[in-house]
């Protein structure tokens, strides 16, 4: 059981402000993914919950008590590391039973209880290896079942995966998910891959130069992004955005730019004139062959996926603008041809100059 | 040449580009070691050579020439391993290089300890525990024979700090003579061991100390459990290195007490300076400095194999995270 509340935590180092007045609890039991850029303060977050760093101010309580000067060991939480930091002279099985020696637990149940996790996370064989013997994910997971052996009531995991390769995380991503539905313990996850977050979380928390900018579920901050900033960085391929300018005449208000003069739906209505960027995800992107698109843009490149089709449009800004349709009916487009588009209404996204989102009040 | 680019069958000879790689990167070795070889050809092999001749010719400076010495043979050192006079030597030079060594690890080691965490004016802290090892061993020994007077400030202050009449006579108690010595070789090199441990402190990865924390070990089990494991190499070196120099401690015994009172501080530098320079018994030295170098060329190749393996052991311990990246 474990309830973690921090209470306008910040962090200085030196003159650089690495957490800035964060203010957010944590459910027992949840599965909490911090997300962001690297440096964004999400590990240092990470730290000040273990005990690594201590708070500049704020408090951190767990179950209420605050653990601000709790050594690390008394917190009763787990954590695994992003390199591992398995110990190198032990092995296998003495690394797992490392925690419960500390703990003083009597040897036969120590035997057990390490056999027993190292089952659970299928290392049962690597036992008597050194670290140095064993694979990237491997040691990784070593590194949790070591960790899954004290039973703490929250795990700690800071950027687990990222040291290996993709097959790897996926699998070991699987793992995680497992574990946190196996065990019902609060889980404490950093990334800043925002795949990792949109599969894993209950609740995502995107961190930007050490502030929250949005808390949600994944969903919630896919469809929903409170700014510029979150709508560019979840979602793979990114998000449409195009920079123009809200226009308020006689037919409504409507969206400019370069390649795009559309109708904005009734919803903006009241939105401001001048400078936004249009948002819009890829799958809500339609091609209408034949029909009459809301802009018609030319093809730039075409990348059947199997599944789905990518198409790369010109529509003159940095970044193609992009559409996914299904299958491959859309493989045969050659480039250059000029295609007309329809955007969902519903899916369209507006974002003040400064990256604020336009709210509708819808 | 189009001819070397053609494969072969079995095993093609390596292409030209390859063999005149390995020729400049050889070249570039010798290049590197040269200055060295040249040296020991020029300086230390006649050396050598001349003392290897001294130690089968009996002669001294009084003697004649020396290169119509009389050929003894090995007598010289039959003459010096059954002198129980070199074998105190040796008793007391292992004594002293032992016993300081392994103070000056023990403070350098704590020093190190206090010191591999960064704090405010560490600085300050470091270059003041450095000093000694700054300090010329002569300048160490004339400034110890005015503190250590019987009736000087050290016995003064230790009197003082323990309320009662403390007075050893640090200089004249053959009892204790080579014992203060040793002290001021610790004072003298314990800044060695420390910059050394500190630097295997620094050099241990942070993560594994965390995840110690996180699983609950103290302190002292952090250290007993992960620090002092992965520092067996360095703690060697440090060790191994300190007790190569403390056998060849010549300044201060010799400026303190020229091996007296006795023959309390007659270690192996000071047997055979004495045997060569004040008796002139200039044969019977250099086989002793023969006798002393094989046992350090022993001591140092057991050395070499240990630290080797060390560092071995210790290349595989950490070439886990390398893997991992991949």
């Amino acid at each position: 059981m474990a309830r973690i509340e921090l209470v306008n935590l910040e962090k200085s180092f030196g003159a650089v402000k690495a957490v800035k007045d964060l203010t957010f609890t944590i459910e027992d039991g949840e599965f909490i993914v911090f997300v962001g850029p690297s440096g964004c303060g999400q590990t240092t977050t990470l730290r000040m919950i273990a005990g690594f760093e201590d708070p500049t101010s704020g408090e951190i309580r767990i179950n209420g008590k605050v653990v601000n000067d709790l050594e690390p060991r008394d917190r009763g939480l787990g954590m695994v590391f992003q390199s591992h930091a398995l110990f190198p002279h032990k092995n296998v099985a003495q690394n797992i039973e490392f925690g419960l020696r500390m703990k003083k637990v009597p040897a036969e149940e120590r035997v057990r209880r390490v056999r027993e996790v190292a089952d659970m996370v299928r290392i049962g064989h690597l036992l008597d290896k050194m670290p140095s013997q064993c694979s990237g994910g491997e040691s990784q997971r070593v590194a949790l079942a070591r960790t899954l052996v004290t039973n703490p009531s929250t795990f700690l995991l800071d950027e687990p995966l990222s040291s290996l390769d993709a097959k790897l995380r996926r699998e070991l991503r699987a793992e995680c998910d497992r574990l946190h539905q196996a065990l019902k313990r609060t889980f404490i996850f950093v990334t800043h891959d925002q795949e990792e977050a949109m599969t894993l979380a209950d609740r995502i928390v995107v961190m930007r130069n050490g502030e929250i900018v949005q808390v949600g579920s994944p969903m919630e901050i896919y469809s929903n992004p409170v700014n510029y900033f979150v709508a560019d960085f979840f979602g793979s391929p990114s998000m449409n955005l195009v920079a123009g300018e809200i226009v308020q005449g006689t037919a409504g208000t409507r969206f400019r730019a370069p390649h795009f003069d559309i109708a904005l739906p009734t919803r903006f209505g009241t939105a401001k004139p001048g400078a936004a960027t249009l948002g819009i995800r890829p799958e809500s992107v339609g091609v209408a062959i034949g029909a009459k698109g809301d802009i018609e843009l030319p093809v730039r490149l075409v990348e059947p996926l199997g599944k789905d089709t990518l198409l790369y449009f010109d529509a003159g800004t940095e970044r193609a603008f992009v559409a996914v349709t299904e299958g491959l009916s859309m493989a045969e487009i050659k480039v250059d041809e000029r295609i007309p588009l329809t955007l969902d209404p519903l899916r369209i996204h507006l974002f003040e100059s400064d990256g604020r989102r336009i709210d509708t009040g819808a | 040449m189009a001819v070397a680019a053609a494969p072969a069958a079995g095993l093609p000879p390596p292409p030209a580009r390859v063999v005149s790689r390995r020729r400049a990167i050889r070249l570039f070795k010798i290049s590197l070691l040269s200055p060295l070889i040249v040296m020991f050809a020029l300086v230390l092999m006649p050396a050598l050579l001349l003392q290897l001749y001294f130690s089968f010719h009996q002669w001294t400076v009084y003697l004649g020439t020396w290169w119509d010495a009389e050929f003894v043979g090995l007598d010289l050192f039959q003459e010096v391993l059954t002198d129980p006079r070199f074998g105190w030597a040796i008793v007391r030079s292992l004594l002293f290089a032992t016993g300081s060594t392994i103070g000056c690890f023990v403070f350098g080691f704590l020093l190190a300890y206090l010191m591999y965490e960064p704090f405010r004016g560490n600085a300050v802290y470091y270059i003041i525990f450095i000093l000694p090892m700054l300090t010329v061993p002569v300048v160490v020994a004339y400034t110890a024979e005015m503190m250590l007077y019987q009736s000087g400030p050290i016995n003064d202050i230790l009197s003082r700090l323990s309320g009662t009449e403390f007075k050893p006579a640090w200089l004249s108690d053959p009892n204790i003579a080579l014992a203060t010595v040793g002290l001021l070789e610790i004072w003298n090199w314990t800044p060695f061991s420390f910059i050394i441990m500190l630097a295997g402190l620094s050099a241990i990865p942070k993560e594994p100390i965390e995840a110690a924390e996180i699983l609950g070990a103290s302190k002292w089990r952090i250290f007993w459990e992960v620090q002092l494991p992965l520092l067996r190499p360095v703690i060697l070196l440090a060790l191994v290195l300190r007790f190569l120099e403390a056998m060849a401690e010549f300044p201060k015994t010799w400026a303190l007490f020229q091996g007296g009172p006795g023959s309390a501080t007659e270690t192996l530098p000071i047997y055979i300076f004495m045997t060569t320079w004040q008796y002139f018994q200039i044969s019977k030295g250099a086989a002793m400095s023969y006798i002393v170098m094989l046992m350090m060329i022993v001591i140092v190749l057991l050395a070499i194999r240990l630290l080797r393996r060390e560092k071995q052991s210790l290349d595989k311990m950490y070439e886990q995270p390398s893997k991992a990246e991949g």
